[in-house]
């Protein structure tokens, strides 16, 4: 082998042991900082096609903080904030004690 | 000599099993509940699959509803009466437990999911006692994300409340 070969070798081996080292790097920070459980584009947890709708490409209301207040101003506020609030409402108690319970899961209770 | 040798050893027998007893673990489940989940254990583990995704759902849902309220309102919001030299100390407090709230909501998210990956990579065919406790920890953590979205929706009317009483003042 040449030594151009050989150092064509050496380079090749080396980004490859670059690339492999940074990727690990990357995929233990993305499990450890807990990132993975907030990501919906691995696979088992992409969104459904029902829940792109076209309302998610409307853009959300920013209430403008430069400006006068009076009473018109903070009647339109609201108007915003309790629709965004309402909005909680469909999930009023999220997260429930029910879902996991033994009765749910199949398991006799004690 | 004699009576302390006995008194000695019946005390080191105690300590002895008292040291046994720690190390022999806690049975959470019945007989017959560590049967059920042996036999349905793929069914509890897909019941548990789907609960993740669902969960997932929930709270990209909710999340975004609390970035659009905290960034598109309550900051702005109080920007806006500070440029004015109306800035309320309650709103302000607000701002920072809606913040806070939405910081543990997160953080308290992400453990239970972490938890709950953990519960469902189990093989509860071979370890149904093991299993149970980690649902049972599950739970705990599943009941104090439920907890941090309830504080936060509390948050949420707390901000209407305030805005509302703010309005009459003007």
């Amino acid at each position: 082998m040449t030594s151009g070969g050989r150092n064509l070798l050496i380079l090749g081996v080396v980004s490859a042991a670059i690339a492999i080292t940074t990727t690990g790097v990357s995929l233990t920070i993305y499990h450890n900082s807990g990132d993975i459980y907030l990501d919906r584009s691995r696979p088992g947890f992409l969104p459904d096609e029902e829940e792109i709708s076209e309302d998610d490409t409307e853009e959300e209301y920013v209430f403008d903080k430069n400006g006068a207040i009076t009473k018109e101003v903070l009647e339109e506020y609201l108007k915003h904030l309790n629709e965004e609030v309402d909005a909680l409402e469909l999930y009023a108690d999220p997260f429930a004690d029910e879902m996991l319970s033994d009765s749910k899961l199949g398991i006799p209770e004690e | 000599m004699k009576k302390k040798g006995i008194t000695l050893y019946y005390i080191i027998l105690m300590l002895f099993l008292q040291v046994a007893s720690f190390g022999a673990p806690v049975l959470a489940i019945s007989e017959g509940q560590e049967n059920a989940v042996r036999a349905h254990c793929d069914v509890i583990r897909s019941s548990l699959r789907d609960l993740q995704k669902t969960d997932s759902r929930i709270r990209v849902y909710l999340g975004r509803y609390y970035d659009n309220i905290l960034i598109g309102l309550i900051k702005p919001l109080n920007l806006r009466l500070l440029d004015n030299d109306l800035s309320d100390i309650s709103l302000i407090n607000n701002q920072n437990d809606f913040n806070e709230a939405q910081v543990k909501f997160k953080s308290d998210y992400i453990e239970y999911q972490k938890s709950l990956e953990e519960l469902v990579a189990m093989d509860c065919k071979m370890e149904p006692v093991a299993f149970y406790d980690r649902l049972v920890d599950v739970r705990k953590r599943r009941k104090i994300v439920n907890d941090d979205a309830l504080k936060l929706r509390e948050v949420a009317d707390e901000q209407v409340r305030l805005v509302e009483v703010l309005k009459e003042e003007l």
